[in-house]
């Protein structure tokens, strides 16, 4: 069917919204049948800061950092450069540590797109399905002899984050607008992220454990993940890493090698 | 006769979650948005057990886009699907509004209800759109009346008639906002008691109620904006005891979304609404 010069269109209603300099579409008018520009804002602005106000609620810690008219600044250019796609709003933010990372502004706040990555993390834990962490008693019955074989499956809460900046003092701190003084900028920080039960827990990981610990949400075997361990650090105790990650919750099972032997 | 009685109820929020167990407040239901639970887990879900443990359920769709000139997202409706499943709540609604669309297979979505035209083709989808919905989810959906901050030159019939026939085609319910009546009529110079006496009451199965803020539109004059920040305006308590006095007892809901009060100004606001039918002797019989 033709369009008429008149006729309503949704995707012109749409692509409208996003733009602070667009005027309202044709045929969007008042009761008296004139156009009416200021009318349609109302929508521009009940959708720019309802995204606004999601991306805030998502990401605290970065609006606390770089305050509120640089985080709408860096939110207007997100939304335009990563359109909505989800009706899910409990979970809107997907892929801001990486637009942040490309946002030339965000440079000279280089630690900015870990704490993005730390808080969104945070936040699909927060909403992960609930399993609950692997019983003493199914580990006890393990038999200790096949663990290197053995994979591990994670929570689905489970994410590390290893950063080159102390991820989880600066993200804390943020949290909380408490000072940044006094916390060392070149001291990294491994965050592993864990909900066993109904909170979020955000753990300091030793540094030497992040590639180990790395390999196994790979999928790759215990054993496999000590020899990555002990090519970093002579010192590497895997005990001490496998009680980190039981300790933690963060493991849901651990399956066996039936085929290998 | 009008769907059944839940008696009153407020939105959800988890803020009053402690004060609810502790209180257990005098309430028929609690209602909350559809898209705050379709997280997998946690907390969200474990408060939404609890609630469903003790009070009746409303989920209310705010995502679903039922007038989306596009094809309904199918992926949206079975997780709506799966939560009505799940909660067997008393019941579930959407708005007659759009959210998304679906251009190039690319969804977009605008996480607002937007306006339609009244057109036979806008009724057309509309009316796909909740037939596909009742057919998924397999019971009757209640639909929203709008608020409205602009009119469409497309339009060819009152938002009354449209609504009407949706409502005839579809067999649904209707939810009648009667803070969007209000709304509506003050941007739409439209008389909100005619609004009221023309609506299809007869298939209306909740009331909701809601505070509106204040705004001035391009020549000036007075829009009102379905803001939620705020208590139910006096004009519309009005206007709500004039639908009960018509046609006896509604469930009726208390909105508050935005600056949300703490419990005990919520709980009053619901107990207002209560009296209200009491006073009118329309609260017969609270299901419990």
């Amino acid at each position: 069917m033709p369009l008429s010069k008149q006729q309503f269109s949704q995707v012109e209603f749409a692509a409208r919204l996003f733009d602070p300099e667009a005027t309202a579409p044709n045929g969007v008018v008042d009761p008296n049948g004139v156009a009416a520009p200021k009318r349609y804002s109302v929508y521009k602005n009940n959708v720019i800061v309802s995204y606004l106000e999601a991306l805030a609620a998502a990401y605290p810690a970065c609006k606390n950092l770089v305050g509120e008219d640089f985080f709408n600044a860096l939110g207007r250019a997100y939304l335009t450069n990563v359109p909505p796609s989800s009706q899910l709003m409990i979970l809107f933010g997907e892929g801001f540590a990486d637009f942040v990372a490309n946002y030339a502004p965000a440079q000279k706040i280089p630690f900015l797109p870990d704490i993005a990555k730390l808080e969104r993390a945070w936040r699909l834990a927060y909403h992960s399905a609930d399993i609950a962490p692997i019983s003493a008693e199914k580990l006890s019955a393990l038999p200790p002899e096949q663990l290197g074989d053995a994979t591990v499956s994670f929570l689905p809460s489970v994410a590390l984050i290893s950063s080159p900046f102390p991820v989880i003092n600066l993200w804390a701190a943020a949290t909380k607008m408490q000072t940044l003084d006094g916390i060392d900028p070149q001291n990294g920080e491994t965050a592993l992220i864990v909900r066993p039960e109904l909170d979020v827990n955000v753990h300091n990981v030793p540094k030497d454990l992040a590639d180990p610990i790395l390999a196994i949400i790979h999928g790759e075997t215990l054993n496999h993940a000590a020899e990555i361990g002990l090519a970093n650090n002579d010192d590497f105790d895997f005990s001490a890493m496998f009680s980190l990650l039981i300790q933690t919750g963060a493991i849901a099972n651990i399956i066996l090698d039936t085929k290998g032997t | 006769m009008i769907g059944k009685y839940f008696g009153v109820g407020v939105g959800f929020k988890p803020e009053h979650f402690q004060n609810i167990m502790e209180s257990q407040p005098d309430l028929g239901f609690f209602e909350v948005h559809a898209e705050n639970y379709m997280g997998d887990g946690g907390i969200p879900h474990r408060m939404l057990g609890a609630l469903r443990n003790q009070y009746q359920l409303s989920i209310h769709g705010v995502g679903l886009s039922l007038g989306t000139m596009g094809n309904l997202d199918q992926n949206h409706l079975h997780r709506l699907k799966s939560l009505v499943d799940r909660y067997q709540p008393a019941l579930v609604s959407e708005h007659l509004a759009w959210s998304s669309h679906d251009e190039a297979k690319n969804l977009l979505f605008l996480n607002d209800l937007l306006p339609i035209p009244y057109t036979q083709e806008t009724l057309d989808r509309v009316v796909e759109h909740v037939d596909q919905t009742q057919t998924t989810l397999g019971r009757q959906i209640l639909v929203e009346n709008p608020s409205t901050y602009v009119a469409f030159s497309d339009t060819q019939m009152s938002e009354i008639d449209f609504i009407t026939q949706m409502q005839k085609h579809t067999g649904c319910g209707l939810i009648l906002d009667v803070n969007n009546v209000y709304i509506s009529a003050n941007n739409q110079k439209m008389d909100a008691f005619d609004y009221l006496d023309s609506f299809p009451t007869h298939a209306v199965g909740e009331i909701h109620l809601a505070g509106h803020a204040e705004d001035v539109d391009d020549s000036g004059e007075r829009l009102l904006i379905d803001a939620h920040d705020r208590k139910v305006a006096p004009d519309v308590w009005s206007l709500y005891r004039h639908v009960i006095q018509k046609t006896g007892e509604i469930t009726t809901l208390i909105e508050w979304d935005n600056d949300v009060p703490d419990w005990p100004t919520l709980y009053h606001e619901a107990m207002d609404a209560k009296s209200l039918m009491i006073e009118l002797g329309a609260d017969t019989h609270a299901a419990q």
